[in-house]
């Protein structure tokens, strides 16, 4: 799927090697030893923001995203066409359409994130797999208040 | 803003002051363009703290410190010296700090969790269905959602999203059997397994496995055969050995 997979020969399982970045980050974030000694974090005013790339995928968007390929599933049945090989006359991707739209949005919305924040020079590996969650450290501000840590999560099923 | 000079202290993880001694960290460069460098280590008793000088004109965040943050905690585990990783970020105001206020106050409770982390490794698990696979076995199995399919108006915008509704609702009932299965054969190859929360309606299942060092080959080869009694269906991930983020102590 991604170009970070190195599938082994003969192997049914993905091994990336190297680890992508959505894999270190997904593993990395909010992870590891926290102790009260922490908020001293605060001292040179570091403050760590994570999201998830899918914050903004509503379940109605799942829900049209998996109609979507169940009703793609029918057309490569029948002959194996394309929605792409009919043409635009199908009024049938008329709500498939806007899903892509909206999913899209929400893809090119991430990517503006992680670029801003993140940085560039790995755009391949954030695309992976809708796992791209962004992370972004704050300007220091020099307060010695423990910064509050925050984490905005929506699953895209509920 | 202050005249105070700053030598903040980044901690990746902390380690046996034994299994470290003096010699340099393997994986100690930083990735390019990371603002964490110097990557050194600074011991008090039979702990050490593995760190690097924290950028001071900027924050902490980027990819490269996130990569720099990984690939230090996985040269440890790559030399087989038992971490307990800090979550990205922690930053202490100098070494003396991180002396004082971080070594010292838990320096029991750290001895005792590495002791339990000694010889193990963490994997990541995630298995996730091959969607055309998972489609067709729903449409089979539910006549409701074929019908939906065979007569479509998918112009129909509440058709559609009752008809994603059902094959979603069809995934999640489908879902535990499948994990349990997975599980079922992955447990007894692990010393502990902690389930995380699916990130997708076809995702099957999401696990963190710590695994004895001598168990790992038979572990990596139960992943395996369960990719290969899956195949088509079912598409696994495996990640690791990775340093044990998800097996420290609770804070």
């Amino acid at each position: 799927m991604t170009t970070a997979i190195q599938q082994r020969r003969g192997s049914y399982v993905d091994r990336p090697s190297p680890s992508s970045l959505a894999d270190v980050v997904e593993l990395i974030l909010d992870k590891g030893l926290v102790i009260d000694v922490y908020v001293r974090v605060s001292l040179v005013g570091i403050e760590i923001l994570t999201i998830d790339a899918r914050i903004v995928v509503a379940s109605v968007d799942t829900y049209l995203r998996f109609a979507e390929a169940t009703n793609r599933l029918d057309l490569y049945e029948h002959g194996g066409k394309s929605i792409d090989e009919l043409g635009g006359s199908l009024s049938a991707n008329v709500a498939a359409g806007k899903t892509k739209g909206a999913l899209t949005g929400i893809k090119d919305k991430a990517e503006e994130f992680i670029e801003d924040h993140i940085g560039g020079g790995d755009d391949e590996e954030n695309e992976d797999e809708g796992t791209g969650r962004a992370t972004r450290a704050r300007r220091p501000t020099r307060e010695r208040a423990p910064a509050p840590r925050r984490r905005r999560r929506e699953d895209d099923e509920g | 803003m202050t005249s105070v000079a700053l030598a903040p202290c980044y901690v990746f993880g902390i380690v046996p002051a034994t299994d470290v001694g003096s010699r340099p960290i393997a994986g100690a460069q930083p990735s390019g363009g990371s603002g964490i460098t110097a990557i050194r280590v600074v011991s008090r008793g039979a702990l050490a703290a593995v760190v690097g000088s924290a950028p001071v004109d900027r924050p902490i965040g980027r990819a490269a410190d996130l990569r720099t943050h990984d690939a230090v905690l996985a040269s440890l585990v790559a030399d087989e010296v038992p971490v307990l990783p800090l979550r990205f970020g922690a930053v202490l105001a100098d070494e003396q700090a991180v002396l004082d206020e971080l070594l010292e106050p838990h320096h029991d409770e750290f001895v005792r969790a590495l002791e339990q982390l000694r010889g193990r490794l963490q994997f990541v698990v995630r298995a996730r269905y091959e969607q055309d696979t998972i489609l067709r076995e729903v449409l089979a199995d539910h006549p409701e959602i074929a019908r939906l399919r065979q007569h479509p108006d998918q112009a129909d915008w509440n058709q559609q999203i009752r008809l994603g509704e059902l094959v979603v609702a069809a995934l999640e009932r489908r879902r535990p059997g499948d994990a349990e299965t997975v599980l079922a054969a992955l447990t007894p190859l692990a010393v502990a397994v902690r389930r995380q929360e699916v990130s997708a309606a076809d995702e099957v299942l999401h696990l963190a496995v710590l695994v004895d060092r001598s168990s790992r080959n038979g572990f990596e080869r139960a992943v395996e055969e369960c990719g290969r009694s899956f195949a088509g269906r079912i598409r696994f991930r495996l990640v690791g050995p990775v340093a044990p983020y998800d097996f420290v102590p609770e804070g």
